[in-house]
């Protein structure tokens, strides 16, 4: 109980400690006129004003259901691509080229890529789950074909039936595995999108907001809106980090 | 009960069996003896179906349910204890019975990682005695196991087979001494 708190007040402590970094080199960068960095009380207060905003949370809305539906199609999908090949050479042979297509392009070619042929409101769900799709997939697929063959022969001679051997033994084998996936998958998702949205600039969507926030010079603004970005950020981890607490 | 019939094996090139031949009747207990890469674990594999027989032929009733303690320890890492053996018992009771007999009872809801090679490998002898079996095969199975747990383990072995035939793969002739398996020689 005593080193959590400790930990706790650790933590807090580092956070204050790069908020004064912060302070300490805006104020001497606005002082000599190096470049302009907002003081972090005016981005928080920026952030405040902003999140006020219909406008804001209307973005911060459409943002996070194009991600999270993006980011929920990879992972049904990298689930079911995962078992496949993880079972089957075959399936694994054939498709091995897209997967490693998918991992070795840049994120932004494949935005700029969709850009050509959907429209700009759909490309951050897409950019999401091009994202996750290959993470979950490999990650399924590297557990599945790392299970111990000895355990499943043991149970298949002892008279467990396949649903059991699934159910006690290939399940929970692959199960730290997608869930890891899941979460760094989500990061990834989050991240992407909002990339993808900067660039293409999709009404009514906090990459949009930055974008502009960004031609406007409104040096506030844009850290207000990376700020949020991040929050968001930590809420999606820390929300999927519970339910998978919860689901154990 | 099981009668091998002339049977011969190869891994590749490689032959293990020539010719070979027995018969075990019920109740029954005998013990394959010999050095290692003599086959005997080839005569469980292919008794076991792991192996396709090519030439000759084993006969064996239908349906035969077989419990078995294999070369290795094979636990499943992320259950307990308990769980290991229960997954594959006939009832929860039959599983702590054995468990308990083979002195684990401390050690039900610990996992495999979090015991010793001996304990490990009790647990697993305690899984195959769990079984509903018609015929036991036992694969070295005191690897690792100190003289009093040997006792202990053969003690529950005996008791439990009974009047089931039991194959045995060991290097030592006194564990086949203490199951009373008569011995056969494999070169």
């Amino acid at each position: 109980m005593k080193n959590k708190y400790k930990k706790a007040l650790l933590s807090v402590a580092s956070v204050g400690f790069w908020i004064l970094v912060w302070h300490i080199t805006a104020s001497l960068a606005n002082r000599r006129l190096l470049f302009k960095i907002p003081l972090p009380y005016n981005t928080v207060k920026a952030f405040f004003t902003y999140a006020e905003t219909a406008l804001f949370r209307r973005a911060v809305g459409n943002s996070l259901a194009h991600i999270i539906c993006g980011f929920l199609f990879a992972v049904v999908l990298g689930l079911i691509c995962g078992i496949l090949s993880g079972n089957s050479v075959v399936f694994k042979t054939v498709t091995s080229p897209v997967s490693r297509l998918i991992r070795s392009v840049p994120v932004a070619a494949f935005i700029i890529l969709a850009w050509l042929w959907i429209p700009s409101s759909v490309i951050p769900a897409v950019i999401s789950f091009l994202m996750v799709f290959p993470i979950v997939w490999i990650q399924v697929e590297t557990a599945l074909s790392g299970i111990d063959y000895k355990l499943i022969e043991m149970a298949s001679i002892l008279g467990m039936s396949r649903k059991d051997i699934i159910k006690n033994i290939k399940i929970p084998s692959v199960l730290p595995s997608f869930r890891n996936a899941c979460i760094t998958g989500l990061g990834f998702a989050w991240k992407s999108g909002v990339a993808a949205e900067v660039i293409c600039n999709p009404t009514g969507s906090i990459g949009a907001l930055l974008s502009n926030a960004k031609s406007n010079l409104e040096y506030e603004q844009v850290f207000a809106i990376v700020l949020t970005i991040i929050i968001l950020s930590l809420i999606l981890e820390n929300v999927i980090k519970f339910f998978w607490r919860e689901s154990r | 009960m099981i009668k091998f019939d002339n049977v011969s094996f190869s891994y590749g090139k490689k032959e293990v069996l020539k010719n070979f031949s027995l018969t075990v009747n019920r109740g029954s207990r005998i013990c394959l003896f010999g050095e290692s890469g003599c086959g005997k674990t080839t005569v469980l594999r292919l008794l076991l179906g792991l192996e396709k027989v090519k030439i000759g032929k084993i006969e064996t009733p239908s349906q035969l349910r077989y419990a078995v303690v294999f070369q290795e320890d094979r636990l499943i890492p992320f259950k307990t204890v308990l769980q290991n053996v229960e997954l594959f018992a006939k009832d929860r009771e039959r599983a702590v019975d054995n468990l308990e007999a083979l002195g684990l009872s401390q050690n039900l809801n610990s996992y495999p990682g979090e015991l010793s090679g001996g304990m490990q490998r009790r647990v697993a002898i305690a899984r195959a005695l769990s079984l509903d079996f018609d015929v036991l095969i036992l694969d070295e199975p005191f690897t690792g196991l100190d003289d009093g747990n040997i006792k202990l383990a053969a003690s529950r072995i005996l008791k439990i087979a009974a009047d089931r035939p039991v194959i045995l793969v060991s290097h030592s002739k006194s564990e086949a001494e203490l199951l009373g398996a008569d011995i056969v020689y494999m070169k």
